[in-house]
């Protein structure tokens, strides 16, 4: 009996820790140097996939990626699987593109020290981790905190 | 000494210097400073695929033989924000150089300094691959490919009288290379213009003719994000003995939507003779050729391709057609690594000589 409730506890715990990650709010993040405040979805989907290499003040972007949340991101954003976004990134690498891949981080501190140290960096994390040390960007005007934000 | 032994001198003295070049710029790579501050200095990627292949097209075809075809090490070396050395250097079918034996090819593929302005301009001065068509600047990327090997009707050698076997245009340029990514709206379109030395006995050193390798290649994504369509175009004098004047003109087309892909492609090209002088001597052929590939990926693992390629060399005249039918299927281990099964059904000349192909490959990219 006291090993069937640990069990169902366990399940529901599993159950609650899967859908808050499938829930978990994605901040795009810059360094807090880029005068950029807002992004649009069409820019965030045209730099990750290396179609735009420069931001509007000519500072080249420098892509970092936090792999927990890459699929959900890379989902919403580019409308592709992780597979089908690294053939897109092989393909562009090995045909001489000019944009550099994303940078792969699993841990979050060293995603936002990355983005703290480069001028030029974006990534993307979980709105909870994402401190003062970095810039989170609007997207097409609405504010993570927006009801429509399109990274919810 | 014979003109051989020459050869094989000169081919060992430039394995030395590529191997040479690839320390060197990994040297530079180890001397630059590690730390978020900045991205690695150097960049290295690369491809390797291995074959074995079968075929009844003759007796010795029938044997069973693995090929280690591709070993190619991508570098670049970002000098600064807007400056870069990219290089790629080929090791083709296991190369073994001896003073008795030359096997397989290494050569330099691509070499050049990138200049980036922005995203609209960018300038490219050395040694490319020519874009030309979906395939040609992806080189020999079989991890990137659908089929083991490209369409032949667009990127074969064709059979050319005058000119013997050759592609209708030339895989590397030596020359300068404008490119440049516009957008506006949901339109965007990629352009790339060139000037190179074209074809000839040594076109990475020197031109033979005063006529250039001209071309440009065009690429427009339409509001509908998942159709691309290209244009390509080059031209080019072949000053050897057997002089030629040559024109390719490529269309094609891409379309992907949720895991079907669909891609078309069509060659039309022709050659003119030419006299000592360069004018035409009269002797003039006509090249086209076309492709329509089909391939649909179940759980991003599983993908069944058929492919169909129709080649016509001078048919208007004493020319004849060939066409081929490959169905295959693939499966990606990871992103990276491929694993590829197909057989192609061939027919060659107005005989019919019909025969299949099989070939199961691994190809690898990191």
């Amino acid at each position: 009996m006291k090993a069937a409730t640990i069990n169902i506890l366990a399940i529901i715990l599993l159950v609650l820790t899967l859908s808050t990650a499938a829930q978990a709010q994605i901040a795009v993040v810059v360094n807090k140097n880029n005068p950029m405040a807002d992004i649009s979805m069409k820019m965030l989907e045209r730099a990750y996939l290396g179609k735009t290499t420069v931001f509007s003040d000519g500072q080249n972007i420098v892509l970092a990626e936090y792999a927990p949340l890459m699929e959900s991101f890379f989902e919403s954003v580019l409308g592709m699987t992780l597979n089908k976004a690294k053939v897109h990134w092989l393909k562009l690498i090995l045909s001489g593109g000019t944009a550099i891949p994303p940078t792969k981080f699993d841990d979050v501190e060293v995603n936002k020290k990355f983005v703290m140290h480069n001028r030029g960096a974006i990534s993307f994390m979980d709105m909870a981790d994402a401190d003062d040390t970095v810039k989170i960007l609007t997207i097409d005007g609405k504010s993570p905190s927006a009801e429509d934000y399109p990274l919810k | 000494m014979n003109k051989g032994l020459n050869n094989r001198i000169a081919a060992n003295c430039w394995a030395k210097r590529i191997f040479v070049f690839l320390l060197a710029m990994i040297a530079l790579g180890l001397l630059a400073e590690p730390g978020y501050a900045e991205q690695s200095k150097l960049e290295v990627y690369g491809f390797f695929d291995m074959e074995a292949e079968v075929s009844n097209k003759d007796a010795a075809g029938k044997i069973w033989t693995f090929d280690q075809h591709h070993l190619n090490i991508i570098t670049i070396y970002p000098l600064d924000n807007k400056f870069r050395v990219f290089a790629e250097v080929a090791w083709e079918h296991g190369p073994f150089y001896s003073p008795s034996e030359m096997i397989g090819n290494i050569y330099l593929a691509r070499a050049y300094l990138e200049y980036k302005y922005s995203d609209a301009f960018q300038l490219r001065m050395g040694t490319f691959l020519t874009p030309f068509g979906i395939y040609n600047e992806r080189h020999d990327a079989t991890p990137t490919f659908i089929s083991t090997f490209v369409p032949q009707s667009v990127y074969g050698e064709h059979e050319l009288s005058f000119m013997g076997k050759g592609r209708l245009f030339a895989k590397h340029g030596t020359g300068v290379q404008v490119l440049g990514t516009l957008s506006a709206n949901k339109w965007e379109g990629k352009y790339q213009l060139y000037l190179s030395n074209g074809r000839g006995p040594s076109p990475t050193e020197r031109d033979n003719n005063a006529n250039k390798g001209i071309g440009g290649r065009l690429i427009i994504s339409l509001p509908i994000e998942t159709l691309r369509l290209g244009a390509s175009y080059y031209t080019d004098r072949n000053g050897d003995a057997n002089n030629a004047r040559q024109n390719a003109l490529g269309f094609d087309s891409e379309f992907d939507y949720e895991d079907i892909h669909l891609e078309t492609e069509v060659l039309l090209a022709s050659l003119e003779r030419l006299d000592i002088s360069g004018a035409p001597s009269g002797d003039f052929r006509k090249i086209s050729g076309y492709y329509l590939l089909g391939a649909y990926t179940f759980f991003d693992k599983l993908t069944p391709f058929a492919r169909y390629e129709w080649i016509g060399d001078n048919i208007d005249k004493d020319g004849h057609t060939h066409n081929a039918t490959t169905f295959g299927i693939n499966y990606s281990i990871t992103p990276s690594v491929k694993l590829k099964n197909e057989i192609q059904f061939r027919s060659e000349g107005e005989t019919v000589n019909s025969y299949q192909f099989y070939v199961a490959s691994i190809a690898v990219a990191f």
